[in-house]
């Protein structure tokens, strides 16, 4: 209810201040909304050439796949994601058979309530599980990963997080990554 | 932000050799950072997949991002369009407006 009042009032004050976004500018309307609520100066990243196109050496059938997801989830007993200003850009490891009722969700970005009563709706690891079981891929990756998606600090989440997140990947011998956000 | 944190990942994953695809629920957003190429999906935030107990729907999206995301074929920008449109409420809509959360 505070999102949306706050969601109302920040229409409001670019209507009337004739600044209103155009309609169907999300990134400028999210910009505002985080600069006003949490970072005064905060901008989306920007890199200025595309990251190489890297593609899985063998046909999806044979491919062990993992989940990285930035829905905010980890498991029972793990530290939860810290909604500080800077946000969190650490991430947890999700143990590919865990059930669903070991499995927890914080996030300040989006309502939570949905994903709580099903947790595929953002993170189908169990659909993933039975994929590999009907052999449509090669299997599951034994571990998947998840951020909370609110990370202020870049630098943090792609010199630290993302580097330990690689060897993990590559210690499982994971062929291809879905990156799943929420 | 998680539209952004996804293309960010992908982005270190791939300058690290390791093959990997984001999907994408605001592409206005994760085209910013310049990943290979990313899905999106036109669903409401926090229903990525597919709504609460859409079985069906949470593999199809699945198993398409999949089937997709490992075929080299883009678009100049790096978006690729699964075709998923939400029309079972105005829930992505009033998300893009900043009117639910």
């Amino acid at each position: 209810m505070l999102h949306q009042v706050l969601g109302w009032v920040h229409q409001l004050r670019h209507r009337i201040a004739g600044t209103a976004p155009p309609e169907g500018d999300f990134a400028a309307l999210e910009r505002d909304f985080i600069r006003k609520t949490v970072c005064p100066g905060f901008e989306w990243v920007e890199r200025a050439s595309p990251s190489p196109l890297i593609l899985p050496e063998k046909p999806l059938e044979d491919c062990r796949v993992a989940l990285v997801s930035t829905a905010g989830i980890y498991l029972k007993g793990q530290r939860p994601f810290s909604f500080g200003l800077q946000g969190d850009a650490s991430f947890r490891v999700v143990p590919a058979d865990v059930e669903a009722s070991e499995l927890r969700v914080r996030h300040p970005g989006y309502d939570v309530s949905r994903a709580r009563k099903n947790l595929n709706c953002v993170f189908p690891w169990q659909h993933l599980s039975a994929l590999g079981r009907e052999r449509r891929i090669g299997g599951s990756a034994r571990r998947h990963y998840s951020f909370m998606g609110f990370a202020l600090n870049t630098d943090e989440l792609e010199q630290e997080s993302i580097a330990e997140l690689a060897q993990l990947l590559v210690a499982d011998q994971v062929d291809f990554t879905l990156l799943c956000p929420a | 932000m998680c539209n952004q944190s996804v293309g960010l990942i992908q982005r270190g994953l791939e300058e690290r050799g390791l093959a990997s695809v984001a999907i994408s629920l605001a592409p206005e957003i994760t085209r910013k950072s310049r990943p290979s190429r990313f899905l999106f999906v036109a669903h409401p935030f926090g229903l990525t997949f597919g709504d609460v107990h859409d079985d069906a729907l949470q593999k199809e999206v699945l198993l398409r991002s999949l089937e997709r995301g490992i075929l080299s074929d883009q678009t100049g920008d790096g978006l690729i369009d699964l075709g998923y449109r939400w029309d079972k409420d105005d829930l992505r809509e009033m998300q893009l407006r900043k009117l639910a959360k």
